[in-house]
Parts: C-alpha cells; structure tokens; sequence
C-alpha cells in the first residue's frame, strides 16, 4: 500500500514539475488521437448522412459492414495496418510503419465505423423530422448537409467525445503499427504498458492519472450534452 | 401574383395504398384557382394525404394528378399541423429558406415576415422554444416570405387556442389575397369563415365538392355540425 502511496505522491511530482518525457508522451498521444478524430469525422459524417438520407441498393450490407467493423479487435485493425505498410505491401514504399502517421491511419481505421454508427441515429432522427419540411421550401436531399450537421450538433458532440476517447485509450493497434519508439511513437497507453513491465511504476502512474482525467472530462461533457440534448427534446 | 399559371388541379381516379390500408380510394376531384379551398372531414379521413398529394410528399398507388402547369416548391410551399422549425432563431427561420432561394432583399422580406404575422418581438428567440402557436406564426410567415404560387396548410389552427386561431385566420385570409391556398381543417366553423369551396372527405372518398354557401346549405339540411 506504502508502495502505490509512494508512487501517487511521485506521480503527481511529475506532472507538476512538467517532466519533459512526460509531456511529450501526452503531447504525441493528443496529436495522434486528434489528427485520427479529424479524419475519422471527415469520412464518417458524409457517410452517415448518405445512409441517413438516400435509400439505395447496398444500403443495408454498408450498415451492416460498418456495425460489423466497429467490432473490429483492435489488435487485428493494428495488423491489417501493418500488412498494409509494411515494406513488401503495396503502400510500403511511403514508409510510414513505425511512424505517428500510421498510429492516426490505425486509429482513424477504429474509430470512423464508430462515428458513422453513433452519430446515423441522431442524423436520422432529424432527417425524419425535416424532410417533407425541408423539400417544401425548396432544398434537394443533398442541399441538406449542412443543415443536418447542424440540426444534430449536441449528438454529434457526443459522438466526437466519445470517439476521442476510444482513440486515445487504445493500445493494441497503435503498438503495433507504432512500435512504442521513445520520442517518436510512444504514446500514454503504450508507455504505460512498458513502464509497467519494467517497474517504473512512478511514470505509468503518472500517465494513467492524466488519461484517467482525460477520461473524466471527456464522460463529464458527453454527461452535460446528453443532459442538455434530453431536456431539450423533452421541451 | 397569378396563380392561374398552373391551377386548376385535377386528382384522376387517384388510389393512395399504405402499408396494405387503402387510404385515399379512387379520388375524382378538381379544385379551382380561387380563394380558398378547404378539405373539410373527421380524423383519419384522408385529408392530410390528399393535400400531401397536392404537394407531391406521397405518390398515388394509381390514378394521377393534373395540373395545368407543375408547380415545384418553392412554388408551392407546405405548412404541416405541426410546425416543422430549425433548431434556430425565429428569424433564421424565415431568413435561410429565403437566402437558400436566392431570393431578392431576403433580409427585408425576413423582417416584413415577422412584421406581417406580429410576431417582431420573437424574432431573436430559440424558434423550438415558442408555443405552438407562435410557431404556427413563424411557420406562416416563412410561407408568407417566400411568396408561393400555391400555399397548402395541414390544420393550421389545430390545438391553438380561440384567440390565436383568429389571428391565424386573418393572416390565412389576407394570403389568399395573392395566392391560392389549399387547407384542411375538421371545423366547420373555421371552413364556413374562410372557405370558397368546400371539399368534404370521409373514410378516404370524396363526399362532396362544393362551393362554401352550397354546402352550407346541404350541411344544414343534413345538420352537420
């Protein structure tokens, strides 16, 4: 027990003093799970909106191949990434494994079926309600981008948070594709693992408080928005 | 504005089946290009999906629909029972459709909207936060900006209170005075004071088609209420 209060106190030491190995760790694990984010909500709120808006053939087998993915192990999206970059692969020649660009190709891979998923209700549910509106006034489906992504804004706040926290809080696929470098592609989970494993429990400590409250903030505002988004639809 | 360009309109031996339930059953009417005609019938009589028809929102299973000239919005312009209203400003809502039209001076047609149907002091309010009634208002006025050729109204008085359908009303009347509307209602009272010509449904058929002071006659030879 004196052991983890040792290691507490000492953690918290380290994020105070503004350790420099630490905070590039964080730094990296923001950059990469952000850049992943950015992407991920730019291929996947189109395609939610295309499944929300138009029925076409193959409409179901896109849902359910995006409901399937976003069951996809980690670990095996990490692999099919590394099969992908790895030198004798057809995208090798860019040699991008073992970089931060294939950490954000990976977990932009994880999270963007997760994007589409969550956020087609909330896009949906307000197409339902506009459409015969919205036509009336003039706007063709595909005029309606823009309106829709705005209509569902406090969803898709939900959906962005809770996107970031799957990327941030992964391991299994950026260790893989990263191979948790010093300086270069170790971030907070992948650290933690190594730290771990070699007994410097005072920096994995360290790392885990930070995505802990990471963790914290980010299911505070998915709370807040949730709450707001439920009172607003209840008046 | 002339709304002779495209009426009269003619429904065709039209039949509208949903989900197994015929709904609208081999509907014959036309409806002219004056004033205000009223589809008048209980609920679940069909008058909702024959002005949803009108306005192209359901397909007839069979039959067809005529018009002189086909009207598309935003010519023709749809006010549901329930206003359907952004999650914006009163103002926003009037003023998008307008800019999305291209539509000349739309802040001043916004502003001249919300000055017709008195309702300046919500411009700057959450339009979902309004009553009903008040965003039955921004819902007219929206229609009122774009200055349709057609204006089809699905119960607009529905649910408001006595006052505020009078003013509903009155803005309905004042409308018509330059562009034909179409609307529902299940009161009698409401279609005796607005109507030009009446329509009456009932379980999917039309009853009758008649101008306001003929059916009058024959509802209160048959005492309807």
């Amino acid at each position: 027990m004196s052991t983890f209060i040792d290691a507490t106190q000492q953690a918290f030491h380290l994020i105070t003093s503004g350790d420099t190995v630490l905070f590039d760790i964080i730094l990296l694990s923001f950059r990469v799970s952000l850049s992943a984010l950015f992407f991920g909500l730019i291929i996947g709120l189109p395609i939610a909106i295309i499944l929300s808006i138009y029925n076409f053939p193959g409409r179901r087998l896109l849902h359910l191949m995006v409901d399937t993915m976003m069951a996809f192990p980690p670990v095996v999206v990490g692999l099919i990434v590394y099969l992908l970059l790895s030198q004798n692969s057809p995208l090798g020649i860019f040699g991008l494994l073992y970089s931060p660009t294939a950490m954000i190709i990976a977990q932009t891979l994880l999270i963007t079926p997760l994007i589409i998923a969550l956020s087609l209700p909330y896009i949906r549910q307000n197409w339902l309600y506009l459409r015969e509106q919205l036509l009336m006034l003039g706007y063709r489906p595909k005029q309606c981008f823009w309106i829709l992504l705005y209509e569902s804004r406090l969803g898709l706040i939900t959906v962005t948070l809770a996107s970031f926290g799957r990327a941030i809080a992964e391991i299994g696929a950026v260790m893989i594709v990263g191979g948790n470098i010093g300086n270069h592609t170790r971030v907070m989970t992948t650290a933690i693992a190594m730290e771990t494993q070699q007994g410097n429990l005072v920096l994995a400590l360290a790392l885990g408080i930070i995505l802990i409250l990471t963790a914290l903030l980010l299911n505070t505002l998915v709370h807040f928005f949730k709450h707001h988004l439920t009172r607003k639809q209840t008046s | 504005m002339n709304a002779n360009h495209f009426l009269p309109l003619a429904f065709k031996d039209v039949n509208v089946i949903l989900n197994g339930k015929t709904v609208l059953n081999n509907i014959n009417v036309s409806i002219n290009n004056d004033g205000i005609s009223v589809i008048i019938g209980s609920n679940g009589s069909g008058k909702t999906m024959l002005l949803k028809c009108c306005a192209n929102l359901i397909l007839p299973s069979s039959g067809g629909i005529r018009w002189q000239q086909i009207p598309t919005p935003p010519q023709l312009t749809f006010v549901p029972q329930q206003p359907v209203l952004l999650d914006r400003s009163a103002r926003d809502n009037i003023r998008l459709p307008l800019e999305h039209n291209k539509i000349e001076n739309a802040d001043q047609r916004c502003d001249a909207a919300l000055a017709w149907a008195n309702i300046g002091p919500l411009s700057q309010q959450p339009a979902l936060t309004l009553s009903t009634g008040e965003q039955q208002l921004v819902a007219l006025a929206r229609a009122w900006a774009i200055s349709p050729q057609l204006l089809l109204l699905d119960e607009p008085t529905a649910n408001l209170d006595p006052a505020r359908c009078q003013d509903i009303n009155n803005l309905i009347q004042e409308m018509s005075q330059s562009c034909k509307i179409i609307m529902t209602t299940h009161s009698l009272k409401q279609a005796k004071e607005l109507a030009s010509n009446i329509i009456l449904i009932e379980r999917g058929k039309i009853v009758s088609n008649l101008e306001n002071e003929a059916f009058l006659t024959q509802a209160s030879t048959k005492n309807l209420s």
